[in-house]
């Protein structure tokens, strides 16, 4: 049987990401334009949070990280 | 918040944990980006606060919304894993780590209630995801296998050899990296938050 993204893998190790996409989906969606009133929404936050030169470098070497793994680095995975 | 102690950020510790996962997973390359961002991380943490002035910032952020969409055509044009892709990225990196540096700084004001229970839920959910990605790549080494216990990047892999799936992730990267550099790094009175 395959899962939902037609790789032949762990059904349910690997759908639980799409079970931790929807969740993820969910909290920005239920937090945008301050519908719910008692959480800020995620850019409010973010606004917030990142604005010391230390939190910023780290979020963009990441950012750089999941570019150069995507694009380039998969095929050698493990 | 983001401080154990005055200069020392947990980034810092985050990042080393995360290089010494990847040298346990024995992948030079993440290893070694993840070395040197924790050496940067820790040279930010003590090295004086640099600024570039604002309307300077504004005008190179023009120029690299512009230089965004050149590459998006390029990445979508170059096949995945093609060495080329890894030149441009490499060459993108001291770029992008020196705008993060003489970016604007701001102290974090995180005075609304609601702000600190939206922090409380991403740290949280984040944490969890990282556990789960680290757990089923510790355990994937174990069992030897790629297919039992996947990790985020094996299972996009199908997705990103298509090129719908390719291009949306090329376009919203760069549309995420840009926002990162210079829509976010704004002085935070600018997000209001209505009531």
């Amino acid at each position: 049987m395959r899962w939902v993204l037609n790789i032949n893998t762990h059904l349910i190790t690997a759908n639980i990401y799409l079970v931790m996409l929807f969740i993820s989906l969910a909290i920005i969606f239920a937090t945008m334009d301050n519908k719910n009133k008692r959480v800020a929404s995620l850019k409010a936050m973010m606004t917030k949070v990142f604005v010391t030169r230390t939190t910023r470098i780290a979020f963009i070497m990441f950012w750089w990280w999941v570019g150069i793994h995507f694009l380039f680095a998969t095929i050698h995975h493990r | 918040m983001n401080q154990l102690k005055r200069g020392f950020s947990y980034w810092t510790l985050a990042f080393l944990i995360t290089t010494l996962l990847q040298v346990f997973r024995g992948s030079p390359l993440d290893a070694l980006v993840f070395s040197s961002g924790t050496i940067i991380l820790l040279i930010s943490s003590f090295y004086p606060k640099v600024h570039l002035p604002g309307k300077w910032f504004d005008l190179v952020g023009r120029w690299v919304g512009v230089l965004a969409f050149v590459l998006l055509v390029v990445f979508y044009l170059i096949p995945r894993h093609d060495i080329w892709m890894a030149y441009i990225l490499w060459a993108m990196l001291p770029l992008v780590l020196a705008l993060a540096w003489v970016g604007p700084h701001h102290a974090p004001r995180m005075s609304d209630p609601r702000l600190h229970r939206a922090q409380h839920i991403w740290i949280e959910w984040a944490l969890i995801v990282c556990f789960w990605e680290y757990a089923a790549n510790i355990i994937g080494q174990f069992a030897a296998s790629n297919e039992s216990f996947p990790t985020i990047s094996l299972v996009m892999d199908p997705i990103m050899d298509t090129h719908i799936g390719k291009f949306a992730f090329i376009a919203a990267w760069l549309w995420m990296g840009y926002n990162l550099i210079f829509r976010l790094n704004q002085p935070s009175d600018e997000v209001g938050l209505e009531h």
